[in-house]
């Protein structure tokens, strides 16, 4: 540590500390007195709640003139009454009262009763009622009695819904079986960051299951997992009708994402032949062949290798579909 | 006999210009401490940039299978948030905003936007995805060599015991790369 005592160096140091500090506010609470004349009115307007509503309030109150709902010059840009109603009776407050009388439109204020779902739902959709909120009102969540600030936060330029990263937490402050999902051995890249919930489901609404982006689960997981849509000379039926029949989407111990282990999971719908018992090897090289010749058998292979590795995909690798000529089994 | 001695030394004018500088650095941290954020610091598009360095100590076929953590030695990382623009209160209401997520990893990604609100918006994007898989597998190829094929039910006695060529657990990784860009119009009133 001698090096500290050379003077050039502890000075050095000084002055990086010095530039790491945070540097103090010079700046005052007084909106920009250059502003432009288009912007004015509504400023003016803004500055009856930000008289109060300041740089000093505990929950971030001014930092939405950092994201799209504080950007003035936008003509569609509301003012603070435009999402919280007029509110005069709070703006002119009540010296016989006690506390202040509550705004119009009250979100998640801890002060006042939130009003009601659909009260502040009808505030948001009266901007944003296209796209994929075309189908809001009678959605899973409206009608659980959600509206759209239990979910978003406009004050913040960091939404955590918005962001893949962040968004799945948000979800998951209800959805708990999906949380407990999502840690399984294998998953989607939730967790990861590199997918979000609202990559497979809307939730403002849907004309799908399950909230779905699109009108369908198959279509819905087709849009990345193209190779499965097909369509194929052979047709694996529970293929082309659910992929849920098989996957878990949200994860599964059961690699990949199945919702149980082969050979069970096949077994829940083919029972014939040499699916009827994992042991039996009938028709399987080296096991019973009961359907060629009577009750055959080959050499004395252990007939329990048709569980081991893939399973029944050891051979019918295919499982998707196939559009070999000679793949009515999707063996290739 | 002449020695050079390197000590703090403590001579009035340098022990003066330290502790001018010491003084300052703790009355600056002190009074941003008892402050509130400014008005400034509020309404300005913010802006964040975090750099740093990672080592993982060993492999693992699970842990890295999407973020692409790997035992590869010590590498710097890093994540960024630039945006800049307009401000709320001027007539420019154009906006741009360039993210950068694990840069450095084998699962960075990117992502520049820029718009006018109320007119445009442009995004370009760039991202990587690592899967590891992990497999094992059984043939219908028998024998030491790979040219005897068995198909169920059909195939002719053997006059030797054979098995299944087993084909050991084998970890694969794929790697995605993905560009996207899309352009999105303000069109109707509402939107």
């Amino acid at each position: 540590m001698k090096f500290l005592r050379h003077p050039a160096v502890f000075t050095a140091a000084l002055c990086l500390a010095w530039m790491a500090a945070p540097v103090p506010a010079a700046e005052t609470d007084q909106p920009a007195a250059s502003a432009a004349p288009e912007v004015q009115a509504p400023l003016n307007d803004d500055a009856k709640c930000t008289r109060c509503h300041d740089e000093s309030e505990a929950v971030p109150v001014l930092s939405i003139y950092q994201t799209r709902h504080g950007v003035k010059a936008d003509a569609r840009t509301p003012t603070c009454q435009g999402c919280h109603g007029p509110s005069e009776a709070h703006l002119k407050g009540d010296p016989n009262q006690k506390g202040r009388a509550r705004p119009d439109i009250v979100y998640a204020a801890k002060a006042y009763k939130p009003n009601a779902s659909h009260e502040l739902a009808q505030t948001c959709l009266g901007c944003h009622s296209s796209g994929k909120r075309q189908h809001w009102s009678g959605s899973a969540h409206d009608s659980e009695g959600m509206a759209c600030s239990n979910c978003h936060r406009i004050h913040t330029p960091n939404d955590a819904v918005l962001d893949r990263v962040t968004q799945a937490e948000v979800c998951f402050g209800c959805h708990k079986e999906q949380r407990a999902q999502m840690h399984r051995y294998s998953t989607h890249p939730v967790l990861a960051g590199k997918m979000g919930c609202t990559d497979c489901h809307n939730p403002h609404g849907s004309t799908g299951p399950k909230l779905m982006v699109k009108n369908s689960v198959n279509e819905t997981c087709h849009t990345c997992h193209a190779e499965k849509r097909g369509p194929f000379l052979w047709e694996h039926q529970p293929v082309s009708d659910d992929c849920t029949n098989c996957h878990n989407p949200h994860g599964s111990n059961n690699s990949p994402l199945l919702k149980a282990r082969l050979p069970w999971l096949c077994q829940e719908c083919h029972s014939g032949d040499h699916a009827r018992s994992a042991y039996s090897g009938a028709n399987l090289p080296g096991g019973n062949v009961t359907t060629v010749n009577g009750n055959k058998p080959f050499q004395n292979q252990s007939t329990t290798v048709q569980i081991a590795g893939r399973d029944c995909l050891n051979c019918h690798s295919l499982i998707h579909g196939s559009n070999s000529p000679a793949g009515a089994k999707f063996q290739r | 006999m002449k020695t050079n001695r390197q000590e703090f030394a403590l001579r009035m004018s340098v022990a003066a210009v330290r502790g001018a500088l010491l003084a300052l650095v703790v009355s600056q941290a002190a009074y941003a401490d008892d402050q509130e954020p400014s008005v400034k610091e509020l309404t300005r598009p913010t802006s964040t940039v975090e750099a740093g360095a990672e080592w993982v100590s060993k492999d693992s076929f699970k842990f890295g299978e999407y973020n692409g953590l790997e035992n590869k030695g010590v590498y710097g990382i890093g994540n960024l948030d630039l945006r800049g623009g307009g401000l709320y209160d001027s007539n420019d209401t154009s906006r741009w905003r360039l993210l950068g997520r694990d840069l450095g990893t084998d699962a960075r990604s990117a992502k520049g936007e820029y718009g006018w609100q109320g007119r445009f918006r442009i995004n370009v994007g760039y991202d990587e995805l690592l899967r590891n898989d992990n497999d094992r597998y059984q043939t219908r190829t028998w024998g030491p060599a790979p040219t005897i094929w068995r198909c169920p039910a059909t195939g002719a006695p053997r006059s030797t015991r054979t098995a299944p060529r087993w084909v050991p657990a084998t970890r694969f990784r794929r790697r995605w790369r993905r560009w996207s860009a899309w352009r999105r119009p303000a069109t109707a009133a509402r939107w």
